[in-house]
């Protein structure tokens, strides 16, 4: 049980101790910055690290907690509350369509059919201007208040995202200790062996992709009161899908924290590399970006935390999602694995 | 109307199908997502844009000069990165690719910076009857190229010794392994086909559409749709989808509205990929075994 939360406390209080420490706004943005991308990142990784669900349609859910939120404030005055937890049942209902559709496709198709789902979304913000405000973005009246989630200074976003992002790791965490998360991970290794044993498989990977739906949402709500002006290119292009899948697989899919490693990691290194290298030769700091990426990936293929956890005690850091060694399932084991394989995607 | 739309859709559609077949290829052999199969095609254009303004040669010329580089480009990612994902989870995969992305979009913001370019050449430009249809030459030089290629590839795999081991590797990898075929000089040259192919695409339309660091990624998502109503791994099957994607841009963009074409092609995406997902074709008609390069 101690072992179980002791990390991710231990984390929860040195962030909480940043806004008293410093008043850097840059760093105190980022801060807030990561904190949200590392909801969004654990909300994703629990329907692909918890269930198999490898989506790249996520951006939709951020976008529709985003647009759910902001545009009944903007146009209407709705509490962002009452917002928020509508356009989260909204993104849940989203999130059901991405599980529906694990149960025709599998692996690369399945991946390619959610960044079609996710794109969709993105057309349709784009072009239903007299909602959204279309490509030029909208921009959120300005009245600070804790009624309107709207803050003069950095530091209360600070906490609103660390809570958030608590949720949504203890959420994880719970999960992973109950019987419906076992079940996950049995249909996430394998879904024929889990069926024949009684594991109603798709109410599973609904259930998962529901509450990865749920905080994916919370997190665009929150983004789009931090910053009060969204853009579908900020909250629904085929950027933002990547996003949690590039934090998750770089800080570790099987490890809680993995998430809210790779999103600190990414966003601090992409300030580093600005400030270090400047903006005066544009696309240079993305450059050196993509190609660390692509170095990272390929000497850790676990992420930071996977690698650094099975250094230390051989396995992964406690309450990971995983059961045995990480990216191996896809690889054939006997001679027989490719046939396998081959009727895994027809099916 | 009608024969129009048909006429201009078929003529991008080729080009279309063209991008599609590297990244089918690749997908079918090598068990590899190309994410950043727009940004070669992306390079392609910026690399045939230069070449063209700094030497004023024909774009068509450029786009043969620049093949030795296409190669290069292509056996040196493959060599550097896509190796070592072989085998690897779809994670692993996804982010070396999307690290390209990032990579091949901001060298080529380095290099040629972020103003979006055209070029304008005459022998691409001039006016040409069409079944009568007035298209742009190079338009149709664009089409004919991509069939030609097309056929050349099909022809290639089904018939030569090198095409008949690539399709084994793509069959069974272990059984070519254990009849002594270099599986991993196979990969190489499938990716270097799949790369040029795309950089060619991109050298091929460039005469006609505006080019920028950022032109690469729309491509890409065509030719994941391109690819999954072929099939994939089906070289024919990707230049019918080509076509097919092509007329029904063209179509939604007269029709609708440019700005919903996307949308079309995206929801087409979805329901193929979860009424049909072995393509439209299926296995059995035109991407029949023999040009079906991976069926696995």
């Amino acid at each position: 049980m101690r072992t179980r939360w002791f990390p991710l406390l231990a984390v929860a209080a040195a962030i909480a101790a940043v806004p008293i420490v410093s008043t850097d706004r840059l760093w105190l943005d980022t801060l807030v910055q990561i904190l949200i991308f590392a909801t969004f990142a654990t909300a994703w990784n629990m329907a692909a690290g918890g269930a198999g669900l490898f989506s790249f349609g996520h951006s939709a859910l951020f976008a529709i907690g985003a647009y759910g939120a902001a545009v009944p404030y903007a146009r209407l005055g709705l509490s962002p509350y009452l917002g928020a937890g509508a356009a989260a049942l909204l993104a849940m209902l989203a999130a059901l369509v991405i599980g529906v559709m694990s149960l025709r496709l599998r692996g690369h198709y399945f991946a390619l059919a959610t960044l079609a789902f996710g794109q969709v979304f993105l057309v349709l913000i784009t072009n239903l201007t007299g909602l959204t405000g279309g490509p030029d973005g909208l921009t959120l009246p300005y009245h600070p208040g804790a009624a309107n989630l709207t803050f003069t200074s950095i530091a209360p976003y600070v906490y609103i995202g660390l809570a958030l992002y608590l949720a949504t790791a203890a959420t994880t965490v719970v999960l992973r200790g109950r019987r419906v998360g076992y079940q996950m991970l049995a249909v996430r290794e394998d879904q024929s062996a889990a069926r024949s044993l009684g594991i109603p498989a798709l109410r599973v990977k609904l259930f998962a992709v529901a509450m990865s739906g749920l905080f994916a949402a919370l997190a665009g709500s929150l983004y789009a009161f931090y910053t009060l002006f969204i853009t579908p290119q900020d909250t629904a292009s085929l950027d933002v899908a990547t996003q949690p899948v590039v934090m998750a697989v770089i800080g570790g899919m099987f490890v809680t924290l993995g998430p809210l490693v790779g999103a600190a990691l990414i966003l601090a290194l992409n300030q580093m590399i600005i400030s270090v290298v400047g903006a005066d030769v544009a696309g240079l700091s993305g450059a050196i970006y993509g190609a660390l990426l692509i170095v990272v990936i390929l000497t850790m293929p676990d992420g930071l935390l996977g690698g650094a956890g099975r250094l230390l005690h051989g396995r992964t850091a406690p309450g990971g999602w995983r059961l045995r060694p990480a990216g191996r399932e896809t690889r054939p084991v006997t001679t027989a694995a490719p046939r396998d394989q081959k009727e895994a995607r027809r099916a | 109307m009608w024969w129009e739309i048909v006429v201009h859709g078929l003529l991008t559609g080729g080009v279309f199908g063209l991008v599609a077949i590297g990244l089918t290829l690749i997908f079918g052999v090598m068990n590899v997502v190309n994410f950043a199969h727009g940004q070669f095609l992306m390079a392609g254009m910026m690399l045939t844009v230069a070449l063209v303004t700094r030497s004023s040669i024909d774009p068509y010329l450029a786009a043969v000069a620049l093949l030795p580089a296409m190669v290069l480009l292509g056996l040196l990612t493959y060599l550097v990165v896509i190796r070592r994902t072989i085998g690897q989870t779809l994670f692993v995969q996804v982010v070396a690719t999307l690290g390209l992305v990032l990579l091949l979009q901001n060298l080529a913001l380095i290099l040629f910076g972020a103003d979006v370019r055209v070029i304008t050449n005459q022998v691409a430009s001039a006016p040409v009857q069409l079944l009568g249809v007035t298209v742009q030459r190079g338009e149709l030089i664009a089409f004919g190229a991509a069939l030609a290629l097309t056929g050349g590839l099909h022809l290639f795999l089904i018939r030569s010794m090198y095409g008949r081991a690539i399709r084994a590797v793509a069959d069974d990898t272990l059984a070519a392994r254990l009849i002594g075929l270099n599986v991993n000089r196979a990969y190489a040259a499938v990716f270097v086909i799949g790369i040029v192919f795309a950089m060619l695409s991109g050298a091929l339309i460039a005469p006609q559409v505006p080019v920028s660091p950022y032109s690469g990624s729309d491509y890409g998502l065509i030719s994941f749709v391109v690819v999954v109503l072929g099939g994939f791994g089906s070289v024919l099957g990707a230049m019918f989808g080509g076509l097919l994607i092509g007329v029904v841009q063209v179509a939604t963009a007269f029709l609708i509205g440019p700005q919903w074409t996307e949308l079309a092609l995206f929801l087409i995406f979805v329901v193929v990929l979860l009424v049909r997902p072995t393509g439209l074709l299926g296995t059995a008609t035109v991407g029949s075994e023999a040009g079906r390069v991976g069926t696995r």
